[in-house]
């Protein structure tokens, strides 16, 4: 991006908002002439993150803490090598953040707007250099973790633009007693095809494109990822003002449906009263209704510690006989318990479990065990209060 | 024993408390949560000394009018002591129950202000059905007789996991709104959470157990570990749950043998849980249900010795 901290500086989100859809921005030969949506041109990603802690002017002090923590694999470690950072701080809550990969001689920049509990990473980076620094930076920052939403949050979210339609769509299906890994891509998709992919193959969107009129053509092409992530791909000129309202909008409905599917705000935190004990509240998360009718509780709990437990994020033990599975988070620094009703598996939230950790779980579940789960959030007081 | 450890038997016992709780969670249906009921105390002692009355139920239901009194069984078995128990929570009045609400941060000015319309005693077995309580019924004078006894005092009730909560045999003395629910049946979850981690004997296993969960797991949150003594977790289990320090003691043994924390030196009685005790921690209930924890700090040898003996 060619910006510099003085373009941000005492700016309002939606201000630096528009600023950035300018890389965006198309004429209308260029708009109607545009045949395909792929390819080199530039977009602008707008990562939505959960935010525990980071705070504007404190980048130094986490690549430290990467490079250094034996919390953290090599990986981490190693990327840290790899790069520099530099971070320009433009205000209280919004920054410059460069990344530089010397060995290739780039530099790779984006925005960093923190609000509210959330941290929005915003850039033009194509998507190869952008996985490699500014994703994997997301990714090792132990206090920022990137929303997710279920795919028929996703769906809900995107049919909710206004003046839009869908017209194209990445859908997935994967699931273990199938022995199947597909992935369905449509472009060009007319109303109802969303709905077609899942009847006929249970494939679950990842991803989906839309396009939005201002009317009465064409004005607005973008995209949203149920991994935390915004795309806008064009924008008619003179329909900025529109953009910045889609994805204000855009960004306050994905963090919403976020929060509903895993922000624990019902702890079950046991308090000794005068009088005995009580618990606070109750939260759990439900995946249910898969594309299977049964499996064994031993079949289940294989896959899960095959496919959801690998790896070095997690310690685990068995509990109840093999019914369920208390998780130790070692990335979050929390647990929870997993509870098996075969097929289905419940997210039972302890004392220290937050959205961190069943976000993080229930995506390892849709990305390596089974995409064909339901996810529901139920939650209640269970002491007065 | 039916071939269980002493581990498996107290995870029934604790399963069944866990399952009438998740009875007021929103995975019940419906949920009497979603109902306005909560659980004001667990495993409170009701009492009016100059009266002679005293109750200790497990749970106590409250939705802002009506008070139940629950006590859970994991078994079938009526015996003496539960119709002893009921007839017991059958003579808390209404005057009791409204000031030991008050000690459960009752809210002035909502519908939990600790106004109590009705006590209502309910005992609930595990593994009974109508079926069972009609064969028996029939065959059996002293059965009966008990169940007859029984429901002079309190409603019966079961439950079954993925199954219901329901009322057996027996009357509600009013007819409130929470009576209303109860007698309509609640379907209950299949694998209700771990939330409860007590047994009314408290043996060395489920103490193990409810410790790792209670303070070990504290320890992800603690750079520099927590620390417990024995007369601290004492404390927390009484006056209802009764734990003798050499029990503690007994435990901690097992606990420190098998990695789940270690000893303060030079404090006595005092133990830390750090970060990397929690492979042991996450396995404790796994190794106690194999072996008793007598078993695994005195070695197996001691009671197949024993076994030989009788």
């Amino acid at each position: 991006m060619n910006i510099s901290p003085s373009d941000l500086k005492g700016k309002s989100t939606r201000e630096i908002l528009e600023k950035l859809i300018g890389y965006v921005v198309k004429s209308d030969k260029e708009m109607d002439e545009k045949t395909t949506r792929s390819g080199e041109q530039t977009d602008l990603n707008i990562h939505l993150c959960d935010n525990q802690g980071y705070e504007v002017g404190e980048l130094n002090k986490w690549v430290t803490h990467l490079a250094e923590s034996d919390h953290i694999t090599g990986h981490a470690a190693n990327y840290v090598a790899e790069h520099t950072f530099s971070e320009e701080i433009a205000s209280d809550d919004i920054a410059l953040i460069t990344i530089t990969t010397p060995a290739k001689d780039r530099e790779d920049d984006f925005v960093v707007i923190t609000s509210n509990g959330y941290l929005w990473a915003l850039t033009t980076t194509h998507s190869d250099w952008r996985k490699k620094t500014i994703e994997n930076l997301l990714g090792y920052l132990p206090c920022v973790e990137r929303l997710y939403l279920s795919a028929d949050d996703l769906e809900d979210l995107t049919k909710g633009i206004r003046d839009s339609r869908i017209s194209g769509f990445t859908a997935k299906y994967h699931a273990p007693n199938r022995e199947r890994n597909a992935t369905l891509q449509f472009s060009g998709a007319e109303r109802g095809d969303l709905e077609k992919a899942d009847e006929a193959f249970d494939a679950k969107p990842t991803r989906i494109e839309f396009d939005q009129k201002n009317s009465p053509a064409t004005a607005i092409q973008g995209a949203n990822t149920n991994d935390g992530r915004l795309t806008m791909q064009s924008v008619r000129q003179g329909s900025e003002a529109k953009a910045v309202e889609t994805l204000i909008g855009l960004t306050e409905g994905y963090q919403n449906l976020d929060q509903q599917s895993f922000n624990v705000e019902r702890d079950p935190t046991i308090r000794l009263i005068d009088n005995g004990f009580s618990v606070a509240g109750f939260t759990a998360v439900e995946l249910t209704d898969p594309d299977r009718d049964d499996a064994t509780e031993e079949e289940l709990v294989a896959e899960i510690e095959e496919k959801a437990l690998n790896g070095n994020q997690y310690r685990y033990g068995m509990r109840d006989n093999g019914r369920k599975i208390r998780v130790f988070d070692t990335d979050h620094g929390e647990t929870f318990d997993v509870a098996l009703e075969p097929p289905d598996i419940i997210l039972y939230a302890r004392q220290t479990t937050t959205a961190l950790s069943l976000r993080s779980f229930v995506r390892e579940v849709y990305n390596d065990l089974d995409s064909t789960y339901s996810l529901s959030k139920v939650q209640n007081p269970v002491a007065l209060e | 024993m039916g071939g269980l450890t002493e581990g498996e038997r107290q995870r029934r016992e604790v399963n069944s408390y866990n399952l009438f709780y998740s009875a007021t969670t929103a995975r019940a249906t419906p949920s009497l949560a979603a109902h306005g009921v909560r659980i004001p105390m667990m495993f409170p002692i009701l009492e009016d000394r100059t009266n002679d009355v005293r109750a200790e139920p497990d749970f106590v239901l409250y939705d802002g009018d009506t008070c139940v009194l629950v006590e859970i069984k994991s078994g079938n078995n009526i015996s003496p002591r539960d119709i002893n128990q009921m007839s017991g929570y059958s003579n808390v009045s209404i005057e009791i129950a409204e000031d030991e609400l008050k000690n459960a941060q009752v809210q002035e000015k909502t519908r939990y202000d600790g106004t109590v319309t009705a006590v209502e005693p309910v005992i609930v077995y595990q593994d009974v059905d109508e079926e069972y309580i009609e064969e028996t019924r029939t065959e059996s004078d002293a059965f009966r007789n008990a169940l007859d006894e029984l429901t002079e005092y309190a409603v019966v009730m079961t439950q079954d996991y993925g199954g219901k909560l329901r009322v057996l045999t027996g009357d509600f003395n009013e007819d409130g709104d929470l009576q209303y629910l109860l007698n309509r049946d609640v379907k209950l979850p299949q694998n209700p959470p771990d939330t409860i981690m007590l047994t009314e004997g408290m043996e060395p296993e489920i103490l193990a157990m409810g410790i790792v969960d209670i303070w070990g797991e504290q320890a992800v949150d603690h750079d520099d570990g927590i620390r417990v003594t024995r007369t601290e977790i004492r404390d927390y289990f009484a006056p209802r749950h009764n734990v003798g320090l050499e029990d503690l003691d007994f435990v901690f043994e097992f606990l420190t043998d098998f990695g789940a924390c270690d000893r303060v030196e030079d404090q006595s009685h005092t133990y830390i849980f750090r970060r990397d005790h929690m492979d042991a921690i996450l396995n404790v209930e796994a190794q106690i249900m194999r072996q008793s924890v007598e078993n695994y700090v005195n070695g197996a040898d001691q009671s197949s010795l024993n076994h030989f003996g009788s």
